[in-house]
Formats: C-alpha cells, sequence, structure tokens
C-alpha cells in the first residue's frame, strides 16, 4: 500500500502533481492520499482536492465495475492503456483532509487552554503584542501558519493526539504490515512557508512514533520530498496585510530549517529516502495572498519534478540494503536557460525516455481526445461522420446513443485531460517567463486561453474542441523531441490511419475508441524501437 | 499510390472493355443503319426497274442488284462499327484521364488527410470531373455525327442508335469512372467518394 500526505499549500500542489502525473499513467497500481492542513479554504488545497475528486470519478467511470463505456477490460491487458491506472482514495474517506485543529478561530492559546506555570515557557517560545505581524500567540490559525513553522509544529503536534479517521486509516494501515503487507508512505511539503515546514519533520516523526508503539520494524518506509524555495512573492504593500509570507524571509528560513533537518536526520532515521527540490533563479509570483481561496498558485515545474520523485519513491521505497545510510536525494537541472526532456530527474537513461514517451503520447492523445470527441457530441455531429469509415471501424455505428449514452464518461475523461492540459500549461508559461527560459518539453499553450500572469490565481480555461488545423498543427507539434537527432513522430494523419484501419478488442462501448486515440498518439512509429 | 492508380486502371480496363463488347454486338448489323443509308442503295435497284434501264429485262438481274445493295448495306454497317469502335476506344481515354488525375489526387491527399472534413475534401472535385466526363462525352457524340475525325459514323445509323450508343457511351464513363474511383480510394478517403 502507498500513501501519499501532502502538508500545507505546496504539498497540496504535489498531491495535485501526483494526481496528473496518474491521469497520464504515471503512479502506483494503489494510493491513499492525504493532505493536511490548517487552511482548510486555501486555494491550491481547493484545486488538488477538485483535480483528485475529478480523477476519482472519472477512473470509477472508466475503470470501476458497472457501465457500458469502459477502458482495459481485456484479459491479457494487450491493448490496455496506462490513463486512470493508479486506483486512488482518500485517507479516512471523504476529502481526505486534515485539519490538526477543527474549532473555528482557533489560535495557538486556545489550543494549549489554560496554563499554569508553563504559560512562561509558552511566552518564552511564542511572541505577543500589539503590532500585528508580531502577534503568534493568539493569530488566527483558520488560515494557516503565514509562515512560523515553529507555531505549526507545536498546533499539529497538540492535534495528532486527538481522534481523527484520517491517522486511525493510517495506524490500521501500519498495523497490515503484520500480515505481510509492505507500506510506503511519502510526505510531501515545503521547507519554506508555514503548514509545510511545521508538519513535514512532525507528521514524520508522529509516524515513527506510532511504528515503534506498534513494535513495526520492517515493511513500512518513509519518505519525503522537500520543497527548497522555488516561487517567491513581492513583498506586501503598506496598506497590505503584514503577517504574510515574505519571498525575501524564505531563503533565511531555509537555511535555518535545512541545518535543523541535517542536524535532525543525522541523529535519527526518519526518512528513507528525501528527495529536496529547488529551483533558480526563483518563479516570480506577481501578487500576494496571505492564505484562503486566493492563496491559488500556478502548478510550477519543480512539482512535476517532485511528483516524479514520488513515482520512483513507490517503485524503489529503499535501497534493498536495510543497513544503509537513509538516503537523500537532491534535483538540480544543467542550464538555468533551458530545460528538455533530458533534463527531468530519472534513475536512468531508459526512465528518462520512458517518461517521456508516457507523458508525450498522453499529451498527444489530449488533443486527438478533444478533436475526435467533437464530432460524437450530438446527433447532428455523429450524422455528419457517421458513414465514415472509422467511425465504423471503432464501432460507434453499433453504440445505443439513446439507452447507454457515453457522454458521461466522455464527459468526465474531458474534465480529467482539461486538469493536465492546464496544470502542463502552467507550467510551461511560467517557464518560459522566467528569464525566458527555453523549454522544450511541450507546448500547450493553443489549447488554453492566455494564461494571465498578472493573475496567477486564475486558473486558464481549456478550449472546449479544437478546429481542423489548431488540431493537426497541435497534434503534430505540441511534445518536442527527447532528442535532436530522434526521428519524426507520427503525425496527425497517421492517427487517421490508425482509426480507420484498426479496432482495439478488450475495451467496452467507446473504451475501444478511446484506446485506439491513445495507442496512435505515440511519439514514435510502431517499428520504432529504442 | 500506385496501388490505387492499378486500381483504376484494372476497373477502367474491364468497364470499357466490357463496354466494347456490347458495342461491337449492337454495332454491324445493317438493320441499325438509317434508312437513308438504306435507301440510297437500294433505290438503284428501284429506279432501274421502273426506268427501263439493263434491269428491265432480266429477273435475274434485278435481284442481283439487290444483292450487291444488301452487301453494300452490310458493309456499310461494318464501316460505322469500325469507325464507331475507333470512336468508342479513343473517347474511353477521357474517363481514364480524369480518373487517374483523381486516383492520384485522392492517393496525394491521403498521405496528409487528418481529419473528417479532409477525408471529404475531394469530393466537389470528384463532381466536376464527372462533369467534365460527360462534356467529354457529349463532345465526342457530336463528333460522331458532326466532321469526318470519326467518319461521321453516327448520321448513318438510325437516329435511336446514332444517339443512342453515344448516350450508352456516356453512360459507361460515368460507371467506369464511378466504380474505379470508388476502388481506387484509400478506406480513409472514401468519403470523398459520394456514394
Amino acid at each position: 500500500m502507498d500513501i501519499l500526505i501532502g502538508v500545507g499549500g505546496t504539498g497540496a500542489k504535489i498531491v495535485e502533481a501526483v494526481v496528473q502525473l496518474a491521469t497520464i499513467g504515471i503512479g502506483p497500481s494503489e494510493l491513499r492520499v492525504g493532505f493536511v492542513d490548517q487552511d482548510k479554504s486555501n486555494g491550491n488545497l481547493n484545486r488538488a482536492q477538485t483535480v483528485l475528486g475529478n480523477y476519482i470519478d472519472a477512473r470509477e467511470a472508466w475503470r470501476g465495475t458497472g457501465g457500458s463505456h469502459k477502458l482495459g477490460n481485456a484479459v491479457d491487458g494487450t491493448y490496455d492503456i496506462p490513463v486512470f491506472h493508479t486506483d486512488i482514495r482518500t485517507i479516512g474517506g471523504d476529502d481526505g483532509l486534515w485539519v490538526p485543529n477543527q474549532k473555528q478561530n482557533s489560535t495557538l492559546s486556545s489550543i494549549f487552554g489554560a496554563m499554569q506555570e508553563d504559560k512562561y515557557l509558552f511566552d518564552a517560545l511564542f511572541e505577543t503584542g500589539d503590532v500585528e505581524k508580531d502577534e503568534e500567540q493568539d493569530m488566527p490559525l483558520d488560515e494557516g501558519y503565514r509562515g512560523r513553522p515553529h507555531i505549526g509544529a507545536a498546533a499539529i503536534s497538540m492535534g495528532a493526539v486527538g481522534v481523527s479517521d484520517f491517522w486511525d486509516e493510517i495506524t490500521e494501515t501500519i498495523k497490515s504490515v503484520g500480515s505481510g503487507a509492505k507500506v510506503n508512505i511519502m510526505i510531501a511539503g515545503s521547507v519554506f512557508g508555514g503548514t509545510g515546514a511545521a508538519g513535514f519533520p512532525t507528521l514524520a516523526r508522529i509516524i515513527r512514533d506510532r511504528l515503534r508503539e506498534e513494535k513495526i520494524t520492517a515493511n513500512v518506509h518513509i519518505g519525503g520530498i522537500l520543497m527548497l524555495p522555488y516561487f517567491g512573492y513581492p513583498d506586501p504593500d503598506d496598506d497590505q496585510n503584514q503577517n504574510v509570507a515574505r519571498a525575501n524571509e524564505q531563503l533565511m528560513q531555509s537555511r535555518g530549517a535545512l541545518r535543523h533537518y541535517q542536524k535532525m536526520l543525522s541523529s535519527q532515521h526518519i526518512f528513507d529516502q528525501l528527495y529536496l527540490i529547488g529551483w533558480s533563479p526563483f518563479f516570480v509570483m506577481d501578487y500576494h495572498r496571505p492564505g484562503a481561496g486566493d492563496q491559488r498558485n500556478p502548478a510550477l515545474l519543480p512539482e512535476m519534478f517532485a511528483a516524479r520523485a514520488i513515482a520512483r519513491f513507490f517503485e524503489q521505497p529503499h535501497s534493498g540494503d536495510d543497513k544503509a545510510v537513509q538516503q537523500i536525494m537532491v534535483s538540480a537541472r544543467d542550464s538555468e536557460t533551458k530545460i528538455g526532456w533530458p533534463d527531468i530527474p530519472a534513475a536512468s537513461d531508459a526512465e528518462n525516455k520512458k517518461f517521456y514517451k508516457q507523458v508525450g503520447q498522453f499529451l498527444r492523445f489530449a488533443a486527438a481526445f478533444k478533436y475526435w470527441k467533437s464530432h460524437l457530441d450530438d446527433e447532428s455531429s455523429r450524422k455528419a461522420v457517421r458513414k465514415q469509415p472509422w467511425y465504423k471501424m471503432q464501432g460507434l455505428g453499433a453504440l445505443d446513443w439513446q439507452n447507454e449514452s457515453p457522454s458521461a464518461p466522455l464527459k468526465l475523461l474531458d474534465t480529467c485531460i482539461d486538469d493536465v492540459i492546464r496544470w502542463c500549461a502552467m507550467m510551461e508559461t511560467y517557464v518560459r517567463k522566467a528569464s525566458g527560459s527555453s523549454f522544450n518539453l511541450w507546448h500547450v499553450g493553443d489549447m488554453t486561453e492566455a494564461i494571465d500572469l498578472e493573475h496567477p490565481n486564475r486558473d486558464p480555461d481549456v478550449h472546449y474542441s479544437l478546429s481542423d488545423a489548431l488540431y493537426s498543427r497541435t497534434f503534430d507539434g505540441m511534445v518536442s523531441r527527447h532528442g535532436a537527432s530522434d526521428a519524426a513522430m507520427p503525425d496527425a494523419a497517421n492517427l487517421a490511419d490508425g482509426l480507420t484501419d484498426s479496432y482495439f478488442e478488450g475495451h467496452k462501448g467507446v473504451g475501444g475508441f478511446i484506446a485506439a486515440l491513445y495507442y496512435f498518439s505515440s511519439v514514435q512509429m510502431s517499428d520504432q524501437t529504442d | 499510390m500506385a496501388t490505387a492508380i492499378l486500381k483504376y486502371f484494372g476497373t477502367w480496363f474491364a468497364v470499357i472493355l466490357l463496354g466494347a463488347a456490347v458495342f461491337y454486338l449492337i454495332a454491324g448489323s445493317p438493320s441499325i443503319l438509317s434508312m437513308a443509308v438504306k435507301t440510297q442503295y437500294e433505290e438503284n435497284c428501284t429506279s432501274a426497274g421502273s426506268g427501263g434501264s439493263f434491269f428491265d429485262e432480266s429477273k435475274s438481274a434485278n435481284a442481283e442488284c439487290y444483292e450487291n445493295a444488301e452487301r453494300a448495306i452490310a458493309q456499310e454497317a461494318e464501316s460505322a462499327r469500325s469507325s464507331m469502335m475507333i470512336w468508342y476506344f479513343t473517347a474511353s481515354l477521357v474517363p481514364l484521364v480524369f480518373g487517374l488525375l483523381f486516383a492520384l489526387q485522392l492517393s496525394m491527399a491521403e498521405r496528409t488527410a487528418s481529419t473528417p472534413s479532409a477525408f471529404a475534401a475531394l469530393k466537389p472535385r470528384w463532381w466536376s470531373y464527372l462533369g467534365v466526363i460527360t462534356v467529354g462525352g457529349i463532345v465526342l457524340a457530336g463528333l460522331a455525327h458532326f466532321g469526318q475525325l470519326f467518319d461521321g459514323w453516327g448520321s448513318r445509323l438510325a437516329v435511336s442508335y446514332g444517339w443512342g450508343l453515344p448516350l450508352l457511351l456516356i453512360a459507361i464513363f460515368w460507371i467506369s469512372y464511378a466504380a474505379g474511383t470508388r476502388l481506387a480510394a484509400p478506406q480513409k478517403m472514401k468519403p470523398s467518394i459520394p456514394f
């Protein structure tokens, strides 16, 4: 069993990235996902939960039981496609969110309650005063810890003492190793900011403590994704709320936190694998929000790197040598001004190319799906093409469009595809914006409305469908080649040939058509090998 | 591309050959000649009988005259058929040229066609070529009747045959073009064929 816990807003963004990769088909077969955030209206968290919900719904529609339109029910799986391969569920049911301090208007003072002589220690550790930015003891926690991990660490530790479905499920899962199961737990958060920096080591320690309590010494592996500062805000204006995480404080804060981790990790075994991921120079967000729904930052490339690392951890959770020192991984790219597929971190060239093929194929599939689906949308659209060979070959003429319409599952798939395209568009835009870097992974900007850089909290809309010209241009050119000497990719005409000549057995209803679209969106010709 | 061209050529060849057989069987019989042509030969015998020429005195000579006239009519019919077959095979190059041209264009379009509208994009051209072929057939029908290019074979036949056979030719044009392009069209490009 694999478990992923995203701590804070950045942790939620990493969970979102993992879900997006799962849509693409990268990830473990089963995954339990949870969020830890004091600020439950945090925009990053909300978006991650929405994306996760979309994934779960779409997967149920295409891979669950019942229904007339399914993917991959082939007995031998020969023509199954990896999309929605991972069975993702939330920890503790519902939305998978654990809010350490549930009460409204919680403050550190209210969490600790009445204190006797401990009040002196409390005063020594946490500031109080009339100036808003200095207040810590009575700072409202509803919108997170505002870049103060020491507040978060105290609040989370207190919160974990209580009873919750979230912790109950984690504990039960950990106990399942007694029956021979293996459990991999990954915790993702940021070293800067508030909730993530506070929760990241605290949660890991809480889990280690529970392992000790249950006397479990094997088959549970804990990994960590620690995001170093990779984006920043300008300082707030004088008339704005001053009690916010500041970009210029992040580096200092991170340095201090890293020293703390160094000391902690050299004396305790907490993580079996730890990934530190940063970016230079920072991505600059041209706005600032202290928390709540407006703290909805655009997806950024380091988060995809983090998701890659998580996928790797779940595949290879430890070195194989139980006595080995805990592994600490650092990811860094070669050049500040350009990024291509070979720059994506991977354990080997083969793994790197596999990632390129999977992501590239999915993005091309996304363009193909957006285009071809529009011919199935309504009776008049279908009537225009129903005599065409591809339509007949894909079995679309034999479907009962009235009583067993695929509209609902197609819409769910469309929603998840939009989520991935939106995610990729944001990453692409911000890398290109950052010092004019050349971005040689993909170009999906034509599939979305222009991204408003002055309002990074607004997610771009994805076009409902593509015109003939845009489809052909996008499909043929949206994915950059892995290497300059790589052979040309199959084009949209090859895909059309495939739809006309081949049908994929082993799927139900319109699933065969989806599988064919995916298969013929490959980045390499079927007769090509590496 | 070569496959499409071969398929079209094969279909065209088969249809034209079949049509040629039909033409050959229909033509060649003196009965299809126009009355004017028959009369032209036979009136010599008739006018000779009433005019008191050298036929007057001998019934056998009169019969011989008719035999000569029938032979001449049969030769005339054979000559008309021969001219018609030359005309037929010459005319059949029209659907061959335009059909091959269309098959070629279809094959070239197939390489890059990636959308349902692109699959059907050559349909207007298919109709325009059919129109050109039909006009070609009409022009050739005119040439069969007027001018000496094909010995005016059309004008020597009865009206129903003189115009009926060119109409049949146009129908054969249509069949060879339609069947040929249909068979030659790559599966993906079938929507460019209007049926």
